[in-house]
């Protein structure tokens, strides 16, 4: 009986070892074979974008440029004197509306709508972990975002985001970002006839779904236009965002499509595999970011963009858990001695098997999941120090330290949901530290703490 | 005794409660208005060397040093506030540990004359030892080999060349590497950095809350609820006023310190409900 029990103990401190090794250390083939960690903001470098506010023209640089150019060259073009007046009259109201500078508060309420639809964009873009400040006095923007996220995407993320259908023909605007109701990116599998040979492809999918209204205005629109000649002929409609077209048709077909479908469905990029098809899909996500948004009622521009390292001291962390767990370790042998001592160190076996998962259930490493796993510990810890203690079985301690932590896994749970990535990965590391806590109790705790 | 520290506590909150409407919490500089200065030096370089400059020119201010650029061969540097002057002897001392050198690209324009260009550099840096030529790829350039630069140096040099030689360049057009650049980052508000975890923590709390009513309903659903909600903002208040007496800088580590707070309340609570179930049982 005896001698079953030092085998079993033998073994369960192997394993122990074992487990640590492979997750410390790692199992080298020429190469680490495990799975890198994924680094969180935390521990990886992040990105740090400063956007300032575009200033507007003043009024008398216009008067003096643009508006007096618009007419002098007006006056020389048009032969009409119809042509003239609509004009002037255009420059007149656009004048009408710069001479009106904003007051203090209405910039700063852009400001802060401003702010609100970036953060919302960045959320959109599956940006989970961001941090967003507002200068309230000039609209200066700075943004921090994970390293991972694209350098065009960043400075797309304060773009005005001005979405139009327009009349391409006639450069008449149709409606404007309203119409949208929806817009989502997704990736999809696509059969195309190559040849004789069918080939299924991986595309990126951008779809816009329009309201009632706006499909409603679409149709009604007029599908001609009168060209210089006076001639009336097929216009070209657009869905065109900040000046650029994202999708062009003729009049009746763009019509067609709309009536049919409600909205568009448009292909992003020709790739199908790979980083590119990666950016594809990034692109259709800060697009759908934009359109669903809203646009920004401020012009900004990027001025810079730095690239800044983690200033956590990994080292410190290591060191003070280390501290913590000798200190457990010194109690836990005064108390109970060698078996106090055994079961204290199956918990590096313990941390190391969660530090395992974590790493191939991707979970982000962030300064959440270091607690995340401190909790767990301490958990099995009292769970050990109270079987060492009283004369219950093993399992009964602990399927009583399981009732207890039920609340933990309900939060636990929830924080799994959240969007937002120290939260999360708060959730995960207690969802998959308990469950690991359980295995590995039964396995090989049971054996160091129980005769 | 309970009585006693329950006053105690209540004390330590109404104090800090004065002293938040007063002063408000002591945010850490990352999260409050500071300013950000980016240092390139172009090499690798040791960081208790940077924190012994920066302690010097800064003083004893809370400073946060982080390695930045593609290779970290850059320093960013946090600071309440960094004047011109701070600026001008961080970069002297810098200059002085790490020598660096870098060559800095002027367009002037075809015809001009060497010498009034080396003037109108030795002008605006205030130095005699500079060395500047005509770039040879390009002579509309010219090549000035300077040290490690600031902002103002960069548009020294620019005002100078351009009221010698009547241009009306940017500062921005010419060509440098290694410049310290400095820029005002707004703070963060903590409402934005709490909304991050609010909504989650409140649907946790209120599974948690119903999970205590149907299980301990025979404890008094009104007594459990009243109890635990008690507890659990007591608890979280006065870890808010202790960090709010103590001055203890508020970031991600006072946030994690509250969680760990409210882990340990909802599991203390449960243990006592489980206790107390037991007991009405063994009756």
């Amino acid at each position: 009986m005896k001698k079953d029990y030092t085998l079993k103990l033998v073994l369960a401190m192997l394993v122990v070892v074992l487990v640590s090794l492979v997750s410390f250390v790692g199992v080298y083939k020429g190469r680490n074979l495990l799975k890198e960690y994924s680094l969180g903001k935390d521990f990886s470098k992040r990105k740090i974008a400063t956007f300032s506010v575009v200033e507007e023209k003043t009024s008398e640089q216009d008067e003096s440029g643009e508006t007096e150019n618009q007419v002098e060259e007006s006056k020389e073009e048009s032969e009409s004197s119809e042509e003239q007046e609509n004009l002037s009259e255009q420059s007149g109201e656009e004048n009408a509306n710069k001479a009106q500078p904003l007051s203090e508060e209405d910039k700063k309420k852009n400001y802060k709508t401003a702010k609100n639809n970036i953060a919302k964009r960045l959320t959109s873009m599956k940006s989970e972990e961001y941090d967003i400040r507002l200068d309230e006095s000039t609209g200066k923007i700075v943004i921090e975002v994970p390293e991972d996220m694209d350098s065009t995407f960043i400075s797309e993320v304060a773009s005005k985001g001005k979405v139009e259908i327009k009349n391409t023909s006639s450069n008449e605007v149709i409606a404007d970002g309203e119409v949208f109701k929806d817009a989502s990116a997704a990736l999809r599998d696509e059969t195309f006839s190559v040849g004789m040979q069918q080939v299924t492809k991986k595309i990126v999918v951008l779809n816009m779904k329009l309201t009632k209204d706006g499909k409603k205005k679409i149709i009604e629109a007029n599908p001609k236009y009168t060209d210089n000649d006076g001639n009336e002929a097929d216009a070209t409609f657009a869905i065109v965002l900040d000046g650029e077209t994202l999708y062009s048709e003729d009049a009746s077909a763009f019509i067609d499509i709309v009536e049919k479908n409600g909205g568009f469905e448009l292909y992003m990029g020709q790739n199908d595999q790979g980083e590119e098809l990666e950016k594809d899909y990034q692109t259709a996500l800060a697009i759908t970011a934009i359109i669903k948004c809203g646009e920004i009622p401020v012009d900004y521009q990027i001025d810079t963009m730095e690239l800044i390292s983690s200033s956590i001291n990994i080292k410190l962390i290591i060191i003070v858990s280390i501290a913590i767990g000798i200190l457990m370790l010194v109690f836990a042998t005064y108390k109970f001695k060698l078996k106090g001592l055994l079961s204290v160190v199956s918990l590096i076996g313990l941390v190391a098997t969660i530090l395992l998962v974590l790493r191939y259930t991707n979970v982000k490493i962030t300064l959440f999941t270091i607690l995340g796993i401190a909790i767990v510990t301490l958990v099995n810890y009292i769970v050990i120090l109270r079987t060492l203690n009283n004369k219950k079985m093993f399992n009964e301690n602990f399927m009583k330290a399981m009732d207890i932590l039920v609340p933990c896994i309900i939060v636990a749970i929830v924080f799994c949901c959240s969007p937002y990535t120290q939260l999360a990965s708060f959730g995960m590391t207690i969802f998959w530290g308990l469950i690991v806590m359980c295995l590995y109790n039964f396995t090989i705790v049971r054996v160091f703490v129980e005769k | 005794m309970k009585k006693k520290l329950f006053i105690v506590a209540l004390i330590i909150i109404i104090i800090a409660a004065f002293i938040v409407a007063a002063v408000g919490y002591n945010v850490d500089i990352k999260y409050r208005n500071h300013v950000s200065v980016i240092v390139p030096i172009g090499e690798e370089y040791n960081m208790n060397d940077i924190k012994k400059i920066t302690d010097e020119v800064f003083g004893n201010s809370d400073i946060v040093l982080e390695k930045s650029g593609l290779y970290n061969d850059e320093v960013s540097i946090r600071v309440a506030d960094a004047s011109d002057e701070q600026l001008e002897t961080l970069k002297n001392k810098i200059n002085e540990k790490y020598n660096i050198v870098q060559s800095i690209n002027v367009n002037i324009g075809e015809d001009y004359n060497i010498e009034d260009a080396q003037n109108a550099v030795k002008e605006a840096l205030g130095k005699d030892d500079i060395k500047v030529e005509k770039e040879s790829e390009n002579e509309s350039y010219i090549s000035i080999e300077a040290s490690l630069l600031t902002e103002k140096d960069i548009e020294n040099i620019n005002d100078k060349i351009n009221e010698k030689f009547g241009l009306s360049n940017k500062a921005d057009s010419i060509r440098a590497t290694n410049v310290i650049s400095s820029s005002n980052i707004p703070r963060v508000r903590l409402m934005d950095m709490a909304s991050q975890y609010i909504l989650f923590t409140l649907i946790a709390t209120v599974v948690v809350l119903a999970y205590y009513i149907i299980r301990y309903r025979k404890l008094g659903i009104k007594d459990v609820l009243q109890d635990s909600i008690t507890v659990l903002a007591f608890a979280e208040l006065l870890y808010m006023a202790i960090i709010a007496i103590t001055r203890f800088p508020v970031n991600k580590l006072i946030v994690m310190g509250a969680f760990t707070i409210y882990f340990a309340v909802i599991i203390y609570l449960n243990a006592k409900y489980i206790g107390k179930l037991e007991k009405i049982k063994n009756k």
